[in-house]
C-alpha cells in the first residue's frame, strides 16, 4: 500500500476557501498535504482525522529563496503561538494546519486578508497572466487579420490551422481566469467597505478541465493529419517537442530545488535557473531540430548523395511523376531529385524538383501540384492566379516585384485554363495549369514544345 | 468612497496600537489583546502579522529587537497619533450618542 500519493490540483492561487476545504477533506480521508510541487501535490498517508487548515500569503515568499524569508520566520513564529503549524507553501500561498478544536482563525479581518491576497497576486498571477494574454491576443489578431485578407494562407498551413484555435482557447481562459479574479475582488472590496467577509471565489475548475479537454483531442489531431498523409516525421517532431518541453520543466524544477537545498541566494538561485533553461532549450530543442533537418523528417525519403561540382546529387534518384528526361528523351550522369509533402490536410501539396547535369549543362523542373478540398477549389484558383508584391529591404534601399499572371492558350497544356507568369511585365518560365480538381505550379528551364506541354499536362493531371 | 488606509482604525488595529505602547514581542500581542477585551476581539496570527507590516511601513510602530525567529515592536509618535485620533473620535461618538439618548454608559 503506498503512503504517499500525488495529484494535479486544479486550484486557483487566491481561491483560499477552496484550499482550505479542500485540504480539510484529505485530511479526513487520511492524505495529509506534505509539499507542493510545480504540477503535482504530494499528501501522504495518515489517519483520518479533522484537520482544520488555514492559508495566509506573504508577499515576499518565492521558490528561489534559499530558505524561509526573515518575514516568513515571522508568521511561523506567530502562528505556532497561535497552534498553527506550517505545512508547505504555494508561490506567495502560506498553508497552516490545526489539530486544535477551536483555534483562533489565521485571519480575523476580512480587509487585512483581501489586502494581502491582492498584494500577493500582484506579484505573480497578474503581471503573468496579463503578459501572456497580450502575446494571446497579438498572436490570434495576426491569425484572424490573416484568415480574412488571406484565408488560403492559413488554410494551406497545418501550423497555422492547429495554432490559431489554440491562442483562441488560450485567450479564452486567461480572458476568464483575470475577469473571474477582477469580478472576485471587486465583490469582495465591497463586502469588505461594509463590514462583511470576502466574496466566495466561486469555481473556475471546469475551465481548466474544459480547456484540456480541447487541447488533448485537438493536439492529437494535428499529429494524425499528418500520419494521414503519410508524413510520420512531424508527427514524431511534434511529440517529441512536447515531450521535451515538459522535461524541461521537470528539469528546471529540480535545477531551483537543488540550488535551494545547497543555500543559493534568490538572484544566484534565478539566475542559475534561467541558465539552465536557455542551455536546456539550446541542447535539447536545439538537438531536436537539428536531428530533424539531418534526418529530412519534413522533407519524406531522401536517398543517398554524393558531392560534384560543390552541388549534391543522387546515387539512386527516386521516382517524380514527371522528370527532364521524360521531356528531353535523354539521359543525364547527375541527377538531384526531391519530393516533398506540404500545405496542409485541407490543401494537400505536392512539391517536387529536378536538377540534372550532363557535361556542364544543366537542366531543371519544379512543380507543385495543390488538391484543394472541394468547397476550397475556387478559392484556392482565385488566391492562386491573384498577383502578387514581394519586397526586400536592404538598409535605407526597398526594392520590389509585381508578379501578375496572364491568361495562355489552355489547349496544349490539357488543361482547362493556363496562365503564365509575369514579374514586371516581363514573362517567366513559370505557368499554373488549371484542371478539374487540382492547380498544378509548373516552372522549366527549357523552351518547352506542344508535344512537351501536352505530356507535361498528363503526366501532372493524374500525378 | 474607500477609507484612507489607517484614517480610521478597526477594533484590532485600534488594541494591536494600543498593546504597543510598551515593548511587546508579536506573539505576546495577541495574547494581551485577548487579555485586554476580556476575550472578545481576537487576532488571528495571519491578519496580526499583515498588521504589523502594514504599520511598521506607515510608520506607526518600529521594530526594537529581534531575537532569533522573535521580533519585538513598539509603537512611534506616528501610530500615537494614530491611536490618539482613533480615541478622540470614539469619544465625540460616546457624547453624540450621551447627548442623543440622554444615557450615560452602557450597561455591560
Amino acid at each position: 500500500m503506498k503512503n504517499t500519493k500525488r495529484r494535479m490540483e486544479n486550484l486557483n492561487l487566491y481561491d483560499y476557501r477552496h484550499v482550505e476545504d479542500h485540504l480539510s477533506a484529505m485530511a479526513a480521508r487520511g492524505w495529509r498535504l506534505e509539499s507542493i510541487g510545480a504540477r503535482l501535490w504530494k499528501y501522504r498517508r495518515a489517519e483520518p482525522a479533522k484537520v482544520r487548515y488555514a492559508v495566509t500569503y506573504i508577499q515576499d515568499a518565492s521558490q528561489f529563496n534559499p530558505g524561509p524569508t526573515e518575514r516568513q520566520q515571522t508568521l511561523e513564529e506567530l502562528c505556532a503561538a497561535a497552534g498553527w503549524e506550517k505545512v508547505a507553501d504555494w508561490f506567495q500561498m502560506q498553508i497552516y494546519c490545526s489539530e486544535a478544536e477551536n483555534p483562533i482563525p489565521l485571519e480575523t479581518e476580512e480587509s487585512v486578508r483581501l489586502e494581502a491576497v491582492h498584494r500577493s497576486m500582484k506579484r505573480n498571477f497578474l503581471p503573468a497572466n496579463i503578459i501572456c494574454l497580450l502575446v494571446s491576443l497579438v498572436m490570434l489578431g495576426r491569425f484572424v487579420r490573416t484568415l480574412i485578407t488571406d484565408p488560403i494562407h492559413i488554410l494551406e498551413s497545418d501550423a497555422s490551422l492547429f495554432t490559431g484555435p489554440l491562442f483562441l482557447l488560450l485567450t479564452a481562459i486567461l480572458l476568464i481566469s483575470l475577469l473571474h479574479y477582477w469580478l472576485w475582488y471587486c465583490r469582495s472590496a465591497k463586502s469588505v467597505a461594509q463590514g462583511g467577509s470576502c466574496a466566495a471565489p466561486g469555481d473556475i475548475r471546469w475551465v481548466s478541465w474544459v480547456g484540456y479537454a480541447l487541447l488533448i483531442p485537438w493536439t492529437a489531431l494535428y499529429c494524425l493529419s499528418w500520419l494521414a498523409r503519410g508524413l510520420p516525421g512531424p508527427a514524431v517532431y511534434f511529440a517529441l517537442h512536447t515531450l521535451i518541453i515538459c522535461l524541461m520543466i521537470l528539469l528546471l524544477r529540480k535545477t531551483t530545488a537543488l540550488l535551494r537545498r545547497m543555500k543559493a541566494s534568490f538572484r544566484l538561485n534565478l539566475f542559475l535557473t534561467l541558465l539552465a533553461d536557455v542551455v536546456l532549450a539550446a541542447v535539447l530543442v536545439g538537438g531536436l531540430n537539428t536531428a530533424a533537418i539531418k534526418g529530412g523528417w519534413f522533407n519524406g525519403a531522401r536517398s543517398e548523395t554524393y558531392i560534384y561540382q560543390d552541388q549534391e546529387w543522387d546515387v539512386s534518384p527516386m521516382d517524380l511523376p514527371l522528370t527532364v528526361s521524360d521531356l528531353t528523351g535523354e539521359t543525364y550522369s547527375h541527377i538531384s531529385r526531391q519530393d516533398t509533402s506540404a500545405g496542409s490536410v485541407l490543401l494537400p501539396r505536392r512539391v517536387c524538383r529536378e536538377h540534372v547535369m550532363e557535361g556542364t549543362a544543366r537542366k531543371g523542373i519544379h512543380y507543385e501540384i495543390t488538391k484543394p478540398r472541394g468547397w476550397l477549389y475556387d478559392m484556392a484558383v482565385k488566391s492562386a492566379a491573384a498577383s502578387r508584391e514581394e519586397t526586400f529591404s536592404y538598409r535605407t534601399a526597398r526594392f520590389s516585384w509585381l508578379y501578375t499572371w496572364e491568361e495562355i492558350p489552355a489547349a496544349p497544356w490539357g488543361a482547362e485554363r493556363a496562365c503564365r507568369e509575369l514579374c514586371d511585365g516581363e514573362f517567366t518560365d513559370t505557368v499554373l495549369l488549371i484542371f478539374p480538381d487540382r492547380l498544378v505550379e509548373f516552372e522549366c528551364s527549357l523552351d518547352l514544345t506542344p508535344e512537351q506541354m501536352a505530356l507535361v499536362g498528363e503526366e501532372l493531371k493524374n500525378a | 468612497m474607500p477609507r484612507t488606509k489607517f484614517q480610521t482604525l478597526t477594533e484590532q488595529m485600534f488594541y494591536i496600537l494600543l498593546c504597543l505602547r510598551r515593548e511587546c514581542c508579536g506573539a505576546d500581542i495577541a495574547a494581551q489583546v485577548a487579555s485586554v477585551t476580556g476575550g472578545r476581539v481576537a487576532v488571528g496570527p495571519g491578519t496580526l502579522y499583515n498588521l504589523l507590516e502594514s504599520f511598521f511601513q506607515a510608520g506607526m510602530i518600529r521594530e526594537t529587537k529581534v531575537e532569533g525567529r522573535k521580533r519585538s515592536y513598539m509603537i512611534t509618535a506616528e501610530g500615537r497619533r494614530a491611536l490618539e485620533e482613533e480615541y478622540r473620535r470614539l469619544q465625540i461618538l460616546t457624547a453624540d450618542y450621551e447627548r442623543c439618548t440622554g444615557e450615560r454608559g452602557v450597561s455591560k
